[in-house]
Parts: structure tokens; sequence; C-alpha cells
């Protein structure tokens, strides 16, 4: 079986640096591809959990008006065919809601609450939410009534915004590692000058010398794309475990999808493909140009 | 031939190889032997003029292939280019497997090679560890392993004992024998002398003139049963 020729020395201090580099790039690209993952995930997880939510609040220092108008909203919701799981909140749940932020002991003296309704809207249904909440006036006068679509669009914006955010960095982070694998095959190209003429006079063609060079960078990517991980590995740990001692219900519940595993699992062999790449375009560029 | 805007090196050249013919330049140093030697080896191109090599106009040549015509070539470097981190026998193999020749081959064909220079124990040796005329004799057998149709030497016994230096002589004339077209760059007399009726391309101040000694010219130099196609 015929094997490659072997024609560079090993690399000097410099190169075997590459991989550290290259690390810190796949570090910085795994943070934002771990991030636009579970942006990705907890938008699906909102959008599933609000999109088709509605609340009605009915506001009243009277209670007997509040209950009067929560049974009449609650007979309206009920009686709309758009609408499904009506649920009226009793004033225990609605103090239990409020508690964590206003503290147990201000919700259980004489604060007024209001009265929460909880509905579904029907999958599929398209559902005109002014003309609702008017004939819901009627009903009960002191009701609100709110959807969190548009709360959940500003979300999903923000949400929107900061993966943009994140593919813009992996860009960068990937124009960076196409620069500095360009960068060290010219300088390996320099150094290894003698040793590649000497094989083109024997009568080597440019791809057999290419390819010499890409199978080097591609472990390189590789090694470089595996310390990498495990430096990600390790500060995901740690931002899970401050996140954990935090109370969760003050954050959003962020999840990494099979997808989002999968792409983080390809980073190292990625990176070593694109040095790979980069590094045997750059030789066949370089050696075009000599005799 | 000139090196960017200087002086030319070479100028006003014009000679022919016959093939399988044996062939010395010598002349003084500094006289042009290297660049001349570089034109026929294909590391370099000619400023001007016509270099015909193998039925080929080597400026028309387009350069992807060049090298199928350098794997035709073999060549002795004066300063042996030996590669130091591999051993002398992937030194030597190394023009076997740009050919994409099969290790089995390559090891029986590589070690007949250097037990025949005398380096059968000093095969995994890397080239730090040999002495100057180790470094050479794997140079020579580099050079000469792929059955090149052209073999350029230049200075091939100048770091080898004269019994040494007999025994490369013997090889080079064995690789003609067998219709290899060789030109040996070089100062040593005595080495001239050894191969009676052998042309000697004499450079002088980049201008060339053909001497031919002794009884015999480039023709009885090249003995007249070769037939092996090919050469300069």
């Amino acid at each position: 079986m015929a094997r490659g020729l072997n024609f560079m020395a090993r690399e000097g201090t410099a190169a075997r640096l590459l991989p550290w580099v290259i690390a810190i790039m796949v570090l910085l690209s795994g943070l934002a591809v771990a991030l636009g993952a579970a942006l990705f995930g907890s938008m699906r997880a909102w959008e599933d959990a609000t999109a088709r939510s509605i609340t009605v609040q009915i506001v009243s220092p009277d209670a007997e008006v509040l209950a009067a108008e929560a049974r009449a909203a609650e007979a309206f919701l009920k009686g709309q065919p758009s609408i499904i799981d009506v649920r009226v909140l009793k004033p225990a749940d609605t103090a239990a809601l409020l508690a964590p932020w206003l503290g147990a002991d201000v919700v259980d003296q004489d604060l007024p609450l209001p009265r929460m309704i909880d509905a579904s809207l029907k999958p599929g249904v398209e559902v005109d939410m002014a003309n609702l909440a008017q004939q819901l006036a009627v009903e009960a006068p002191h009701a609100r009534l709110d959807s969190y679509a548009d709360w959940l669009a500003n979300l999903l914006d923000l949400s929107r915004t900061i993966q943009l955010v994140a593919l813009g960095v992996i860009l960068v982070v990937a124009i960076a590692l196409v620069a500095i694998t360009v960068f060290a095959t010219l300088s390996r190209l320099a150094s290894q000058r003698d040793s590649i003429e000497l094989v083109h006079l024997i009568g080597a063609r440019d791809a057999t010398i290419a390819r010499e060079f890409q199978w080097r960078f591609l472990w390189t990517g590789i090694k470089g794309g595996i310390i990498g991980m495990a430096f990600l590995a390790i500060v995901v740990s740690i931002v899970i475990y401050y996140g954990q001692r935090l109370d969760s219900a003050m954050l959003p519940d962020l999840t990494i999808d099979w997808w989002g595993m999968a792409a983080l699992a390809g980073l190292p062999l990625a990176t070593g493909i694109m040095t790979m790449l980069t590094a045997r375009v750059t030789v066949l560029r370089v050696l075009a140009g000599q005799v | 031939m000139r090196y960017g805007i200087g002086e030319e090196v070479l100028k006003d050249i014009s000679f022919h190889l016959d093939p399988g013919s044996f062939h010395f330049l010598s002349g003084p140093s500094g006289a042009g032997k290297s660049s001349l030697l570089k034109l026929m080896y294909l590391a370099h191109r000619p400023s001007r003029g016509l270099i015909t090599l193998f039925d080929e106009d080597i400026i028309l040549t387009p350069r992807k292939a060049l090298p199928g015509l350098r794997r035709r070539i073999g060549v002795v470097f004066q300063d042996f280019r030996l590669l130091d981190h591999l051993s002398a026998f992937d030194n030597v193999a190394l023009p076997l497997r740009v050919i994409g020749e099969k290790e089995e081959r390559i090891r029986e064909h590589v070690s007949e090679l250097l037990e025949w220079v005398g380096l059968a124990e000093r095969m995994q040796s890397r080239p730090p560890t040999l002495s100057g005329g180790e470094k050479q004799r794997v140079a020579i057998a580099r050079a000469v392993i792929a059955r090149p149709e052209l073999l350029l030497a230049d200075e091939p016994t100048g770091n080898v004992d004269p019994l040494m230096g007999d025994r490369i002589v013997h090889l080079l004339l064995e690789l003609n024998r067998i219709g290899t077209t060789t030109v040996v760059a070089t100062h040593d007399t005595r080495l001239m002398e050894s191969v009676p009726g052998a042309p000697r391309l004499v450079l002088e101040r980049g201008e060339l003139t053909v001497m031919r000694t002794g009884l015999s010219g480039a023709a009885e130099a090249a003995p007249a049963w070769m037939t092996t196609p090919g050469g300069a």
C-alpha cells in the first residue's frame, strides 16, 4: 500500500500552539452555537405555551363586583366556540403567583387582588382579539383581556436578534479561523521551502504536496476542536451550576435540543474540515505561482 | 539565463546531448555549472532561448506537465538535499513514493540499492548521523532509484574517498550503459580521466565549449547497443 511522502519535518513550537488558538475559537463559536440553540428551543417552548393563551383580569376594589363579573366573564368565555379550557383562578392561587414578587406577608394582608381567568384559544382558529375584548366588556365592564401575542412577538424579536448576533459571532470566528489557518500554512510553506522544492524536483505534483498539508491541518483542526469542546463543557457546566442556584422562576428555561447537540458535537469535525480545505487551497495557490 | 535583474550567468550556450550519452560538465567555480544544471533539471526556466528536453520545448511546456518530465530526471545535488527527519531508506524511497510505487517493491529496490552503495547497515540512520560520504551515497541512490532517463550529478564524488569515488563512477557508467543519459558536473580531473572518451562541456564566464577527449566522442561513450528510448 502506498503511503504519504512525509517530507515535512515536525512542527516547531509556534506551530504546536495552533491547536490551542483553534481551541479558543471553537470555544467562542461553541458558546454562540449553544446560546443560539438554547434560545431556539426556548422560543419554541414559549410559543407552544403562550401563543394560544389568554388571560382575563377583573380589577375592582368591590369584592361583590369581582365575584359577579368573574362569573359573567367565565360564562362568556365558555360560550365562545374559539375558546377552550376556561379556568377561574381562586384568590389563593393568585396570591401564590404574586408571593415570589411581593412577598407572602404583603399578599396575605388586605392587598386587593384581581380575579384571574385563564383560557386557551382553539388551535388553528383565528380570533379577533379586539372584538372579543369589546364583547367581554359588555358582560364584565371591569374585565381586561390580555393576550400574550404582542409580548411574545417582542420576545421572539429579541430572541431572534440574539440568535443573529450568535450567528454573526460564528461567522466572525470562522473568518478568523480561515485567516489564521492561511497564516499558519504560509508560515509552514516558508519553513518547509527546501523540502517542498526537493519533492517538486523529484516530480511530486502540487496536489501531492497539498495533500500532505491538508491531512496535517485536518488533524490540527480536529485536535483544536476537541480541546475547544472540552473548554466549552467546563464553561457550560459552570454556568449551569450557578444557574441552578438561582430561583428558576426568574429565568427562562434554556434547553438545547438534539439538533443543537448535533451542531455542537460536529464542531470539531467542521473545524478540522475548514482548516483542511483552507490549507489545501492556500498551498495550491502558492505553488501555482512557482516554477 | 539571469537571476532577477542581474547579469546573465549563461549566454549563447548551445549543445545537444545524444540519448544515452555520458558527458562531464566542468569549469571554474562561478562559471555557471550549477545554473546550467538547474535549467536542465527544471528548477528554473530560461529567461531567453530554447531548451528542448525529451522532445518538449521547456518554455512552452505547461507547468502541470513539468512533474512528468522531472520524474524522468535524476539529480545528485552538490549539497545532497537529504531530508534530515527521514531515514536513509525513506530518503532514497522518495522518488518511488512520488510515482506511487508499491511499498513491497520500494522495500526490495531501495534495500538492494543501499546495499550496493555500501549502506546496508545504515538504512535506518538519519542524515545528521551520516558522514559526508554516506550522505553523498544516499543522495546518489535517491537520484538513480527510479531509473531516470537523464541523470544530472553535481560533484557526485566530492565527499567520498577514491575507492568509493570509483564505485560511484562505476554505478554512473552502469546506468549510462543501460541507457541513462548522464551529465556529471565536476572539478575532479581524476574522475574525468577515469571515463576516457567522455566529452567535456566546459563552462567559462557563462560560455560553453564542447571538448572531445581521447579516442572517442559521445557516440562511443554511449554504447551502440543501448536501446532504451528517451534522452535529452
